[in-house]
């Protein structure tokens, strides 16, 4: 299911500010309730995809100790994308509650 | 142990040399940061636990690759517009420049400068029509999509595109020696020729960028996973 949905996730770790990578996967693992606890290196691949895309800009920045970091934020079209996905999301989470509604199923644990 | 993974990282991702260094740096700060902030007084053990959270350098690498893919395609279709537009721009100047100069082709070789002119056209409209198909699938996101299917085929059209082109560079070089032949060779001939020098340039940067895309799309694709 976290395949599907890396980019967006992404994208809304940005949501607050510009990040770099690091910053980017601890938000994702501390928002999430370390629910999302993915290889790091496949949430590089998603910021060079959403970069590719132009979701997302990037530059080099140093850090206060000295090290060299690459730190990215979102452009307009990667909020404009945010936005849509997220009403997507919202719309999605909806019909599923309206089908689990009276099934007895709903918010409990799967 | 860090310097190893990173060497590894590297040369997993050796299909493309400028995103290898640009993964690997960001890789280096990534991984630095997680020993910084790792309580474990062991370094190793620190090093250890964030190389394995990194992951595989092969699975990244695999990953990049359809990345890596897609920017080649789109570098190569910007090279097939600029230069089927820079080969017409040589065709005008050199035609502009016989008209200025009031420089006709003899009579006795008029009947095969109208045959080999014909083929000309033909053969770089086709060419025109072909880029503009490369650029149109390419913008398509068809390849945003991924699939190595998708790159053989725009390397396909960029194949066919530069031997349209190619042809039509030939029929340039035979209508210019047509001209040409028999005349005293003076400054007024240097237009024709330099235009035309340009355009064998253009086309075999062009043959040779597709033969480079090839070749990376071959081996890119071995580790390419939709």
């Amino acid at each position: 299911m976290l395949k599907g949905h890396l980019d967006m996730i992404v994208l809304a770790a940005l949501a607050s500010g510009p990040a770099h990578g690091y910053a980017i996967i601890e938000h994702i693992k501390h928002k999430s309730g370390e629910a999302f606890d993915l290889p790091e290196g496949t949430v590089y691949t998603a910021l060079h995809r959403l970069e590719q895309a132009g979701l997302l800009s990037s530059r080099w920045t140093t850090a206060p100790s000295g090290r060299r970091r690459r730190v990215y934020a979102l452009t307009k079209r990667g909020e404009r994308a945010l936005t849509n996905q997220s009403e997507i999301w919202q719309r999605f989470v909806k019909a599923i509650g309206g089908l689990l509604a009276g099934t007895g199923q709903q918010g409990k644990p799967a | 142990m860090i310097l190893a993974y990173l060497d590894n990282l590297e040369h997993a991702l050796r299909f493309d040399r400028a995103l290898a260094r640009r993964v690997r740096q960001e890789a280096e700060a990534h991984l630095l940061e997680a020993i910084a902030v790792d309580p474990a007084a062991d370094k190793s053990e620190a090093e250890r636990k964030a190389i394995a959270g990194f992951g595989d350098p092969k699975a990244i690498a695999a990953q990049f690759a359809g990345l890596s893919l897609v920017r080649q395609v789109r570098g190569i279709t910007g090279t097939v517009i600029v230069i089927v537009f820079g080969i017409f721009v040589a065709m005008k100047i050199r035609v502009e420049w016989y008209a200025l100069t009031h420089w006709t082709m003899p009579a006795d070789r008029k009947s095969i400068a109208d045959l080999v002119l014909s083929i000309d056209r033909y053969a770089f409209w086709t060419s025109v029509f072909l880029g503009t198909a490369v650029y149109l699938y390419v913008s398509s996101r068809r390849v945003l999509a991924g699939s190595p299917q998708s790159v053989r085929r725009v390397y396909i059209l960029c194949g066919m595109t530069t031997g349209t082109l190619a042809v039509s560079v030939g029929g340039d070089g035979l209508l210019t020696a047509l001209q040409l032949h028999g005349a005293q060779l003076c400054s007024v001939s240097i237009p024709p020729v330099l235009s035309w020098l340009f355009e064998i340039s253009a086309v075999s940067i062009l043959g040779l960028r597709v033969l480079i895309l090839m070749k990376r799309a071959r081996s890119t694709t071995r580790l390419f996973t939709p």
